[in-house]
């Protein structure tokens, strides 16, 4: 093994030892386990029960059937999701949800009832869906209708009702759907109109249902009003259920501005990816070389090895340690989508179709090594202009915010307009462009631009690596005093002897 | 060979050979140019002008498993092993990664640290870790050995080792350098010495060369004065008499020995009761040759 590969397995196995090491190797993973642990057991419960008192006897029937035409709207939209997911046609003429997910007007649920409703639907689908394919799992309806409650006072006016109910509104009440909290009491009295509808909620926000409530509470009063000036309510009712012939057609699931997002999104991962194990490896790396410094080993081991072997191997340690991460972090996340599948594997799809193209991979793992090596010199630099970590900071901290803000702001930018001013701007700034890069290439970059920016990258790491190297090995031979940024330009027009 | 830094010149001027086999001095005062020199020798430095050759070849990483380096200024990498350590010095050198690795385990163990070979080295004694980079220097059993202060900081048990160590290799066939402003640590260990003071090469010699820099120190206990014999270009009582007979320091004519002068006294009659020569010692040959205190600081 060459002396430069022996001090890169040291370096390696120096950091592979530490107790950060893993921490941060395993943060992510645990991250992932947490958050889908949190999703599934700390979701808020589905929906809500709500409890209608009404003494004129017409307007709950009204909500009623608002409430149950959205659940049917929200069963339907489900189900054109499953159909397309698994291009599932049906089998018997045409249904309306066929065609793709979009957003189904009160006429298409009139259609999708007439048709059999649900239990139609889950039949055809049973006979044409891949054995892959999961069963159809139809949403709950999110509001479920209660009577009272026992012990709630619904006759003596809303006063009492709601200081009956009050203690419910903390807890959760049995549907037909299991427990709910109880999310909504409604009391329309007798003379709703000159008097108003009292309206309680548990605190947490039900706007769709309240929205529903309002509505028919409104449309039955307005009703009535159109009938004391003499409209005919039948004619009234027909004229009601015209509705303005739109269709409105949403992307599927990873296409449009969506598409375009998810095909950022691996890229824009890696990018981020990077730039976190660039901060943890980087710091590590510039630990261990104070470290050095301040044991007084640097003299020994270039003694044995040129101070060159000694920055390569540095390097290549550090960048190895950095592909160990980001191999176990992707490893993890692809395990994570077997393991939870659903949506976290249905937004996979279209994400890995931007890493599809050989160029692209190639360009990726170029931008992540070049960056790997562009931004790990810089801290290879600090370490040797400091004497120890209380000098480091000095540098460290203006460095870290000089890099990570713009690639902040850069990584925001792209997910609005890839081809914007500011990423296309940082593509160019070598130590940005491996970040801009790796964020602007899922969304289509065009090859020359790629180039371009891999070829000025490329041009400053060898700038990089003289004057670096040339700090390094006189860093190592200025006992005691290292040097500052004031001897760079010295550095840069002579190697130190 | 000459180092400058800048306007400051650390090695001026400076040449000198060491035999092969013996421990050879280099003995100067803190700031001299010693570690300098050794530097250049060792191609961490490069001189700023002059040549040098070290086993036959100009300075630099061909062959440095026939050098063994044991710096000033030494450290080891806190959470590696001992062994660990040794065997990765050895294969820095160019040694095969079993072969460092048993010659590491075998060091180890001479130096009496075979039960915290394969402990952390943060958790060794400073002369445990020591004999560590002593070890990392001997693993590749190296034909010249460079020791630069070899001693700073030991106590005076683990100095008596390793100065044990060191005659130990030297009696092995390897040349030792040994760089020092311990007068007393060279007056033990060296063969041949080279003393240098501001970068400039004062003196090299064996060490009765070295003594014989200043004049031996004669002292006589007579009943006479002895200011009157041939020989003697000045005496001086060192106390009062006692039953008669007086102690004197007596200082040589310029061509005369102590030899002639005894014979002198013989042949003349003139009662001697101690006639006693004592060579001058590393460090008055120090403070004559340097003109100041080896152990003060520049």
């Amino acid at each position: 093994m060459t002396p430069m590969l022996l001090v890169a397995r040291r370096e390696f196995r120096q950091i592979a030892r530490t107790r950060s090491f893993w921490v941060t190797l395993l943060l992510f993973p645990v991250a992932i386990v947490l958050s889908q642990v949190s999703v599934r057991f700390f979701r808020p419960a589905e929906g809500a029960a709500y409890v209608i008192v009404d003494d004129t006897g017409r307007y709950a029937p009204a909500i009623d059937r608002r409430l149950k035409v959205n659940a049917e709207r929200q069963t339907l939209s489900a189900l054109a999701t499953y159909a397309e997911r698994w291009k599932i046609a049906p089998d018997q003429g045409q249904q309306v949800w066929a065609g793709g997910p979009r957003w189904f007007s009160d006429a298409d649920v009139a259609a999708f009832e007439a048709a059999g409703g649900l239990p139609v639907a889950q039949a055809q689908i049973a006979r044409r869906k891949p054995a892959a394919a999961p069963d159809f799992r139809a949403p709950k309806p999110a509001y479920v209708r209660i009577a009272p409650p026992a012990g709630v006072v619904t006759t003596a006016g809303p006063e009492r009702f709601g200081a009956s109910l009050a203690p419910l509104l903390k807890t959760d009440v049995a549907t037909s759907q299991g427990p709910r909290p109880l999310g909504l009491a409604v009391y329309i009295p007798a003379d709703f109109g000159a008097a108003p509808a009292r309206l309680w909620t548990n605190g947490r926000a039900y706007p769709q249902l309240i929205e529903d409530v309002r509505q028919e509470l409104n449309q039955g009063l307005r009703l009535r009003a159109l009938q004391a000036e003499g409209i005919d309510l039948a004619a009234l009712a027909r004229a009601q259920t015209v509705s303005a012939p739109i269709t409105l057609t949403v992307p599927p699931t990873g296409s449009g501005r969506e598409r375009m997002i998810l095909r950022s999104a691996l890229p824009l991962g890696f990018a981020y990816l990077l730039l976190i194990s660039l901060m943890v490896s980087g710091a590590w790396m510039l630990q261990g070389l104070i470290e050095e410094r301040s044991n007084k080993l640097l003299e020994a081991v270039i003694a044995c090895i040129t101070p060159e072997d000694l920055l390569y191997g540095k390097l290549i340690g550090v960048l190895a340690i950095g592909a160990v991460m980001i191999l176990a972090w992707i490893g993890f996340a692809v395990a994570a989508g077997f393991v939870f599948q659903g949506a976290i594997a249905d937004y996979l799809r279209p994400a890995l179709a931007s890493v599809s193209s050989p160029w692209v991979v190639v360009a990726l793992v170029y931008f992540f090594a070049a960056g790997y090596l562009c931004i790990s010199m810089l801290f290879l630099a600090i370490g040797s202009m400091s004497d120890n970590m209380r000098d480091a900071q000095g540098y460290l901290s203006p460095m870290i915010l000089a890099l990570t803000l713009p690639v902040a702001a850069m990584m925001s930018a792209v997910l609005q307009n890839p081809d914007g001013p500011l990423p296309r701007t940082l593509s160019w700034i070598p130590v940005y462009a491996p970040f801009a890069m790796m964020a602007r290439l899922g969304s289509g970059v065009s090859p020359l631009e790629v180039a371009g920016s891999a070829a000025v990258l490329a041009v400053f790491i060898g700038l990089e690596l003289v004057v670096i190297g040339r700090l390094f090995r006189a860093n190592l031979l200025q006992a005691g005093q290292p040097l500052r940024l004031k001897d760079l330009p010295r550095l840069l027009a002579r190697a130190p002897a | 060979m000459v180092k400058r830094y800048g306007g400051f010149t650390a090695v001026d001027d400076l040449s000198f050979e060491v035999p092969e086999g013996g421990v050879f001095g280099f003995l100067g005062a803190n700031g001299a140019g010693k570690t300098t020199s050794l530097r250049m020798a060792l191609d961490i430095l490069r001189p700023t002008s002059g040549s040098i050759s070290v086993l036959g070849r100009a300075p630099g990483r061909k062959g440095s498993g026939e050098i063994g380096f044991l710096p000033e200024e030494r450290g080891l990498y806190r959470q590696m092993s001992a062994v660990e350590t040794v065997a990765y010095f050895g294969q820095l050198k160019g040694m095969p990664a079993a072969a460092a690795g048993a010659a590491a385990r075998l060091l180890i163990d001479r130096f009496g640290l075979s039960e915290f070979g394969d402990g952390k080295v943060e958790r060794l004694s400073k002369g445990m870790a020591q004999k560590v980079q002593l070890a990392a220097a001997l693993v590749t059993r190296p034909r010249l050995l460079v020791l630069d202060e070899p001693f700073a900081g030991l106590d005076p048990v683990n100095q008596a080792v390793l100065e044990e160590l060191v005659l130990e290799l030297s009696r092995g066939g390897s040349t030792v350098i040994f760089s020092t402003h311990v007068m007393q640590h060279a007056e033990r260990l060296c063969d041949r010495l080279l003393l240098i003071a501001r970068g400039r090469k004062v003196f090299q010699g064996d060490q009765d060369e070295a003594r014989a820099q200043l004049p031996a120190r004669l002292v006589i206990a007579a009943r006479a004065d002895p200011r009157g014999l041939p020989g003697v270009a000045a005496a001086q009582a060192l106390g009062p008499a006692s039953d008669g007979w007086t102690d004197y320091e007596v200082a040589l004519a310029p061509g005369s020995s102590s030899a002639a002068l005894l014979e002198v006294c013989t042949a003349g009659g003139f009662p001697l009761r101690r006639f006693e020569t004592r060579q001058a010692s590393l460090h008055e040959v120090f403070l004559h040759l340097v003109g100041g205190d080896p152990e003060e600081k520049p």
